[in-house]
């Protein structure tokens, strides 16, 4: 985790352009969250599935994006990842502001596990040793 | 009755293990919320190729969400998702860094 899921308008990205966005959300998920980049996923699809998380593209937009993350980042933290990642996908996939969506669902760390480890609550000691799993 | 939704990428080894993955999973969910769990379901989502990527390269993760009863306590909760992760990483010989996790309560 996190886990953005972003669903985009079916032939509208090439595998270049979702790579570009791929690498501008874990850019700037771990520049302002700290999270290890190895935990930082990104899928696309080019159609709706509400239960594993993709969403119906509103009309006119290309790309919704849904973010899963712990609960617990600021708003502040979250207001900045939409900004930064609103750029970054103009740029890549040149489109608008308005053609994109961005939004943020948390979730209890404590109901999650990677690594075989439960996620550690945002601040807690044990986060500490986790980001440094993103430097080794 | 508990449910996974299993988001997989396209010719890992655990899209060619789909049904024998979805017997352990039940399996591990009766186990854990009794014979209400019998009739779980798995829910596969196929990521194509070219469209995950986890650090910003071409991904092999997995990501399994886990319909759960409300009101799970803590230990319950961990153990089965160190169950599950168990047997998913033992089954598909992924990394487990290439397993997430994720439970989420019945009624969600």
């Amino acid at each position: 985790m996190p886990i953005y899921l972003s669903t985009v308008k079916e032939g509208r990205t090439t595998e270049a352009q979702r790579e570009k966005v791929a690498q501008c959300i874990t850019t700037v998920h771990v520049d302002v969250t700290k999270a290890p980049v190895q935990f930082v996923n990104t899928f696309f699809s080019e159609h709706v599935d509400q239960e594993a998380g993709f969403s119906a593209l509103p009309p006119g937009n290309v790309i919704f994006i849904n973010g899963n993350i712990r609960a617990g980042r600021s708003e502040l933290a979250k207001q900045e990842m939409t900004k930064r990642i609103t750029e970054g996908v103009i740029d890549a996939l040149g489109c608008t502001a308005e053609e994109i969506m961005i939004k943020f669902n948390s979730a209890p760390a404590s109901h999650g596990m990677e690594g075989g480890k439960i996620l550690p609550e945002p601040g807690s000691p044990e986060e500490k040793v986790w980001e440094e799993m993103g430097i080794a | 009755m508990s449910k996974f939704i299993a988001t997989i990428q396209q010719g890992h080894n655990a899209d060619d293990l789909r049904e024998h993955l979805a017997k352990g999973l039940q399996n591990i969910a009766i186990e854990s919320f009794g014979k209400e769990a019998a009739n779980s379901e798995v829910k596969w989502k196929v990521i194509p190729k070219s469209f995950a990527w986890t650090a910003g390269k071409p991904s092999r993760t997995s990501a399994l969400i886990c319909v759960v009863p409300e009101d799970l306590e803590f230990e319950t909760r961990a153990k089965f998702m160190t169950q599950i992760n168990d047997y998913w990483v033992g089954q598909t010989g992924a990394n487990p860094n290439e397993l997430l996790i994720f439970t989420l309560n019945n009624g969600y």
